[in-house]
């Protein structure tokens, strides 16, 4: 049964404030679409790249008749081909995702399509891959702007899973052989176990990398105090704690080397992250990504 | 200091038991509040790391253990209730009235105000004693208070005379005979009466100390002090009747009821007449049948007697007179209630000749000249000495102002003229008075005198023997000039030694020879004589409670502990 309505998840007007976004990547893959990404490729884009010589069968449309004219040797001008950027997207629909108020799936799941409908608008493939215990394909990379209510309507037609192994997901991710692009990694990244493993997988990606890290205040300062039995919601693991400050102290500090562990990795393999707060909006902090109008990859 | 409620092993027993039952207790599984949570990832580190550093796992909160600790320690120094003694050598002795002697409340009313004065006082170097025929600790010192009642509720008032100015002073006397060194200050507390000697007061020695507890009248039933009872010969003139007089004081000014008599268990239904005086009321029975029966007055609904009283025995005597005695004779004899002319089956026989059937008799000799009186009676010396002790009563006195000799025969002048009359007495198997009748005649003037009607009204009755009422006696007071041996109500020979003695207790006691004595309570002072104690203040009862201020340091610490909680010092 669908965690989510789609009219309540996304709303026309959250979709149209998107369309002042943009992806841009720096350069994409060779062997993509023509789009409207910058690619390695010498092509037939519009933007001029450099100049090389003449050789039998290239085509003379591309020859500079004024160098030729100036120096009396016969020059091509190079134009740089313009392809499509795939766009992975994983959002996490783990069983933690849904447990408080608001549910953290929800702001994964509007970023997923925020950043879907960006990359859609601007002709890149966009491929859904939601996980959990292990990842699932929803949406092969396709392009199109007319297929964002497609992407909506299967986005709210997700339901929850089970635990979180985000290790496995992006190995049977990686086994799957997808043109590199941009991997978008939604999910709060509470791995039973930690994140040593799965940090080390998402390294090895031949994607880019965009970490999207769904939290809440109470995370980093549980406003908890006394005695409690504390459940795990994905492991069923139960743990007894007598809340003091001392124990919230130590709280904190594991919270902060988790945080850290994972800015850490991003700055190291140049990936972006974007901590989300689950409990406010998500455009304005979707809006502070995209700072000048578009996010480069 | 001292503990009001608890003995002191009891609460130093109970400290080490409240810290071990708080230590067991916080050692003891926490009941969590179950919460699922997004991830315990954290929390485990959290815990791991602690777990790492305390030494007894679960016994996490010391500063938790320190607060409940002390909170618990102050709530049990209140509830042992400590005491700062102002005088913590002195010695307290309440001594309650064990007598009858009502001081408008009732026993339940003293009982009260005792055990709020306990309340008031530290257990030790206190004693309760009731100062009944008999003393009687009720509760020693160090004895809980809690003992008193029960101890208590056995015994009831007892109508005997008042001891306690005995006691009092016994106890000066103690006092002043301790040396200095040991002495310890006593402070006597009497409960029950508002008075003592005033030469006893101006005694006591300077290290003892005599209050009186006001006992506040408490219970609906209003206590009814009997002032007085008393009877006399009754108005109506019917001479086998008395009237009653009874004088209450109640306590309490609700509505009163006539008081309720039994006669020899009998209920006695009379309308008394009533008045108050001077705050007293004053009820008159009449007519009630003097027959020797004990008559019981109650009042205010309770099932034990205020007093009581022995009435007379008060017959008719059938007396038989011969033919040709004095015309003044008979009228006196006609003019007596108490008596009746009967011509067969006589009590008593008056006449001329010497008739020797049995029946006693006053005989008047005609024959005889000689002005003596002889008197036959049949209980030998003690008998004679009774019988010269009741020459008053019959009247004799006023025949011979002078004493009668001392060898059995006296001698009496016969009013105006000097004529010597001698009295005789001798032993004999029956009681008998002879008599010139020339005594009666005009050659004399016994007839005119005033003791002429009262000699043969008493003669006839000393000659039937009957003892119209027990010779009464003061309880509590030493019995003289009755060498007869003494036995109780349950028949216990009082006097096994012939020591002079004292009936302890108000009631009848029977003579060896079966004659009844009434012992009675009697006011043995007069109200000049005694002084008024000065009432008892509760804050000087010889101890501060220190409740005020452990209740505050426990509110204190709570505060202190709420501050730590919200603080997040605590958990």
């Amino acid at each position: 049964m669908p965690a989510f309505d789609s009219k309540d998840l996304f709303d026309p007007k959250f979709l149209q404030s998107l369309s002042r976004l943009h992806l841009r990547a720096k350069r994409v893959a060779a062997g993509g679409r023509h789009a409207e990404q910058r690619s390695r490729d010498m092509g037939a884009g519009i933007e001029f790249k450099d100049f090389r010589p003449y050789t039998p069968g290239d085509d003379f449309r591309a020859i500079d008749w004024t160098i030729y004219q100036r120096l009396g040797r016969v020059f091509l001008r190079l134009f740089e081909e313009q392809e499509d950027l795939p766009v992975y997207l994983m959002p996490d629909i783990s069983r933690s995702l849904f447990l408080e108020t608001p549910p953290r799936a929800r702001s994964g799941l509007r970023t997923a399509l925020a950043l879907a409908s960006i990359a859609l608008n601007q002709h890149d493939s966009v491929g859904v891959f939601p996980f959990s215990d292990q990842m699932q394909i929803l949406l092969r990379p396709q392009a199109g702007s007319g297929r964002i209510m497609r992407f909506a309507k299967a986005l709210a037609g997700l339901e929850m899973g089970k635990h979180t192994n985000l290790t496995l997901s992006l190995r049977k991710l990686d086994s799957l052989r997808l043109r590199p692009g941009l991997l978008v990694l939604i999910s709060d990244f509470f791995e039973p176990g930690g994140l040593d493993t799965a940090l080390e997988q998402l390294g090895r990606m031949r994607h880019k990398l965009l970490l999207v890290q769904l939290l809440r205040p109470s995370d980093r300062d549980p406003a908890l105090q006394g005695d409690y039995e504390l459940v795990d919601c994905e492991t069923g693991q139960a743990a007894s704690v007598s809340i003091t400050p001392t124990i919230r102290d130590r709280y904190r500090k594991a919270y902060g080397a988790f945080e850290e562990q994972l800015t850490g990795f991003a700055r190291k393999r140049g990936a972006g992250l974007l901590q989300m707060d689950v409990e406010q909006e998500i455009l304005p902090q979707l809006s502070g990504l995209f700072e000048t109008g578009s996010y480069v990859v | 200091m001292s503990l009001l409620a608890l003995s002191l092993p009891l609460f130093l027993l109970g400290i080490p038991v409240l810290a071990f039952l708080l230590f067991s207790l916080h050692r003891l599984r926490i009941r969590h509040q179950r919460m699922e949570v997004v991830t315990t990832l954290f929390w485990q580190e959290a815990i791991e790391e602690a777990r790492a550093r305390v030494l007894v796992q679960r016994f996490r909160h010391p500063l938790v253990y320190a607060f409940l600790l002390l909170i618990s320690l102050l709530l049990w120094s209140g509830f042992s209730d400590p005491r700062l003694a102002s005088d913590p050598k002195a010695q307290s002795l309440i001594l309650v009235e064990g007598a009858r002697v009502h001081q408008g409340s009732t026993p339940e009313d003293a009982l009260a105000a005792v055990q709020d004065l306990l309340s008031e006082m530290p257990s030790e170097g206190r004693s309760v004693i009731w100062c009944g025929a008999r003393e009687r600790t009720l509760l020693a010192s160090g004895e809980h208070a809690a003992l008193l009642e029960a101890r208590w509720q056995k015994l009831e008032p007892q109508a005997t005379p008042s001891h306690l100015a005995a006691i009092v002073g016994r106890l000066a006397r103690q006092q002043r005979e301790t040396p200095l060194a040991t002495r310890l200050p006593l402070h006597l507390i009497l409960v029950g009466t508002e008075t003592l000697p005033k030469d006893l007061l101006s005694r006591l020695p300077r290290d003892m100390s005599v209050q009186r507890l006001e006992v506040e009248p408490r219970s609906t039933r209003a206590a009814i002090e009997l002032v007085a009872l008393g009877m006399a010969p009754a108005s109506s003139g019917a001479w086998n009747r008395v009237d009653l007089l009874l004088r209450l004081r109640a306590a309490l000014a609700n509505p009163k009821s006539p008081p309720r008599l039994e006669l020899a268990g009998s209920p006695v239904t009379a309308s008394p007449s009533h008045r108050v005086e001077d705050g007293v009321d004053r009820y008159l029975f009449t007519d009630l049948p003097a027959e020797g029966q004990l008559l019981q007055v109650f009042a205010g609904g309770s099932k034990m007697a205020l007093g009581s009283i022995l009435l007379p025995k008060r017959r008719v005597l059938q007396v038989q007179v011969e033919e040709g005695l004095p015309p003044e004779l008979l009228a006196v004899l006609e003019a007596d209630p108490g008596l009746r002319l009967v011509d067969s089956r006589p009590d008593v026989r008056i006449g001329t000749s010497t008739v020797t059937d049995g029946v006693p008799h006053l005989w008047l000799d005609p024959k005889s000249r000689e002005p003596v009186f002889r008197f036959t009676q049949t209980e030998g010396s003690r008998g004679e000495t009774s019988l010269r002790r009741r020459f008053g009563s019959l009247g004799l006195d006023g025949i011979d102002a002078e004493d009668p000799d001392v060898d059995g025969a006296g001698a009496a002048k016969s009013g105006s003229q000097g004529v010597q009359v001698r009295v005789d007495i001798r032993d004999g198997s029956r009681r008998s008075i002879q008599m010139p009748l020339a005594l009666l005649g005009h050659g004399y003037n016994f007839v005119q005198s005033r003791v002429f009607p009262l000699f043969f009204a008493q003669a006839l009755r000393w000659l039937t023997a009957v003892e119209e009422a027990p010779r009464r006696v003061a309880a509590g007071e030493i019995l003289r000039g009755d060498p007869s041996a003494r036995t109780d109500a349950q028949g216990v020979r009082l006097d096994p030694v012939g020591a002079s003695f004292y009936l302890p207790r108000a009631g009848l006691y029977q003579r060896a020879d079966g004659a009844v004595l009434a012992a009675s309570l009697l006011s043995p002072m007069d109200d000049s004589e005694r002084a008024v104690l000065p009432p008892l203040q509760l804050d000087s009862a010889g101890s501060s409670s220190m409740l005020f201020w452990i209740t505050l340091l426990a509110l204190l610490a709570l505060v202190a502990e709420w501050i730590l909680v919200r603080t997040g010092r605590m958990p």
